[in-house]
């Protein structure tokens, strides 16, 4: 064995736990939940005293189940919505951050700040903020106005607040990539802009939206498989009976009826549409290099 | 002149989103339970109190939370140390090695915390790392969660430090292992510090995993969702300010650290 060899082998054991280690405790469980998923375990009811090892009975159940396809048509509308708010409103903060304002990295700490909140404790304000006796209806009661029930079970209502405090928590992701790339255009393009007479909405539609759409399809996928996990938001602010989604409701099959083989379905369902939609986003990215190139 | 007016409105429009439910947070915290429900509920504290921090400090499941978040983040903070600093060493020097594993890190991060986390659960009650009292399956699950991070931060910081440093070690009779421990980590040190100070953040912050491990033995954020749903708004308050000010402060003592990179791959599990 050459001394290079040797030095590759060296690096190689070095990085091998960290490998090992990745793959025994995350791809190991999810193939693991595949085998629960194929799994009808041994029940006192079940006309099968041994458990049942192939079957896709847990399938046909869970695709029976008319929560579950609410559960897959929330876990749709609230990511599509979710980003498309976060890219709107993203764009809105990165636009006005990049002028020249007086106190300008206050605000700038202050647009990042909603990312530094603890998930939970941002989710239970706005529980508060949120719910029928919360600070949002006082408000409007104190103002003569009616109150809202925001968080009406299965209400459209409802889904739109689940969106829009999902957008809150990651908007300063989508500002961040999105400011980084504003102040990466070269100067002389506004200037070049300016001297031809361009400004205002002409200027921002024909000459810096062009430029800034490489950013904005970095932080459309990575926000897309971030958004598809949605777990605690609807589940923190209206139970699992609310706005169900497919991870909330595998908790809720595994933690209430302890029924983990329906709780591993629903999960693999998940995990098996993200990898797709991330294969499919690498595909996409792959032809747009090469056209590029 | 439009143009500004525009400008300021927007300007108050974002503090008053981003600012506003944290002041109410604080607000709950220290003002008396009734103040939090009583119709209509006011803006201002009428009556400041410590009662909700004095009932975490006299509450042993209160307090013992408090102690497994801190053990959850320290624990999961070493483990993710100690096996990714030294393995992103190697992807730096042995750069083959490199897209194989940021294939995998890359795979790793991609499978949602549900699927992984209710897997993982049944496995670790086989084991006897579920509910675990000193948090031994927790920092085992936040461990995958911040190693991907450790990994490609201590790779970036070593592909920075140049590998004739660590030769010329070797040439004075430094062993490998040598040089990488008495030339490069010194040098690595403040990319070290910054995946060390991510990594407490990841698991300080995390939810889904600390909801589905921890059943009894709760840390804060399991405890601070069944206080909110068992209506003990304060205290869920006061718990929440406590989580919130440590992530506060560190993240702005990094703030100049972190590059958008780390940002963007760093969201929620």
């Amino acid at each position: 064995m050459s001394v290079r060899q040797q030095r590759n082998w060296f690096f190689f054991l070095l990085v091998l736990p960290s490998l090992v280690y990745l793959l025994l405790l995350i791809i190991g469980p999810s193939f693991y939940a595949v085998k629960l998923a194929l799994t009808v375990p041994a029940g006192i009811h079940a006309p099968h005293p041994t458990a049942r090892f192939p079957s896709l009975v847990n399938f046909s159940h869970l695709f029976a189940d008319p929560e579950f396809w609410l559960a897959v048509r929330n876990n749709l509308i609230i990511p599509v919505f979710s980003v498309i708010v976060e890219l709107i409103v993203g764009l809105c903060l990165a636009l006005l951050l990049s002028q020249k304002i007086v106190g300008r990295g206050v605000f700038r700490t202050i647009a990042l700040l909603p990312f530094v909140v603890p998930e939970i404790v941002f989710l239970i304000i706005m529980k508060s903020v949120f719910s029928e006796h919360g600070y949002l209806n006082s408000v409007l009661e104190t103002s003569n106005l009616s109150g809202v029930f925001w968080l009406e079970p299965r209400s459209l209502l409802a889904l739109g607040v689940v969106i829009l405090v999902d957008a809150w928590h990651v908007t300063p992701i989508v500002f961040l990539i999105l400011l980084s790339a504003l102040e990466s255009i070269p100067t002389d393009i506004y200037e070049a802009a300016r001297i031809d007479g361009t400004t205002g909405w002409t200027l921002f539609w024909y000459i810096v939206f062009p430029l800034l759409i490489p950013a904005i399809l970095v932080a459309v996928v990575l926000r897309s498989i971030d958004a598809f996990r949605i777990f605690a938001t609807p589940l923190v602010l209206l139970g699992f009976e609310g706005t169900p989604v497919i991870s909330s409701y595998a908790y809720h099959y595994w933690i209430d009826y302890s029924n983990e083989s329906l709780a591993c379905c629903a999960t693999t369902v998940l995990a098996i549409v993200i990898l797709a939609l991330s294969y499919l986003y690498v595909k996409l990215w792959k032809q747009a290099e090469r056209i590029e190139g | 002149m439009k143009r500004n007016v525009l400008i300021a409105v927007a300007l108050v429009l974002l503090v008053a989103v981003n600012v506003a439910p944290l002041y109410l947070l604080v607000k709950q915290a220290f003002t008396p339970e009734r103040e939090s429900v009583q119709w209509p509920l006011s803006f201002v504290p009428k009556t400041l109190t410590l009662v909700h921090l004095k009932q975490i400090v006299s509450s042993a499941n209160l307090l013992n939370g408090f102690v497994l978040s801190i053990v959850a983040a320290l624990g999961s903070t070493l483990l993710s140390l100690v096996l990714g600093v030294v393995g992103g060493w190697a992807m730096a020097r042995a750069r083959a090695l490199s897209s194989v594993v940021l294939s995998v890190v890359v795979m790793a991060r991609l499978f949602p915390t549900i699927s992984v986390g209710i897997p993982v659960a049944v496995l670790f009650i086989s084991f006897g790392l579920y509910n675990h009292p000193w948090a031994v399956g927790l920092i085992l699950a936040h461990a995958t969660v911040s190693l991907p991070f450790v990994l490609l931060i201590s790779y970036s910081t070593f592909i920075a430090i140049p590998q004739t440093l660590e030769e010329s070690a070797l040439v004075d009779g430094c062993s490998l292992l040598g040089a990488f421990i008495r030339i490069s980590v010194p040098l690595a040190r403040p990319g070290i510090a910054a995946a060390a100070i991510l990594a407490f953040i990841l698991s300080w912050d995390e939810f889904t995993y600390a909801l589905l491990l921890q059943i009894t033995n709760r840390n804060l954020p399991p405890l601070i969702y069944y206080y909110s749903s068992y209506g003990n708004i304060g205290t869920a308050s006061a718990l929440s300010f406590l989580m919130l000010v440590p992530a506060v402060v560190i993240t702005f003592v990094i703030q100049k650290h972190i590059k958008a990179g780390y940002v963007t791959g760093a969201v929620k599990a």
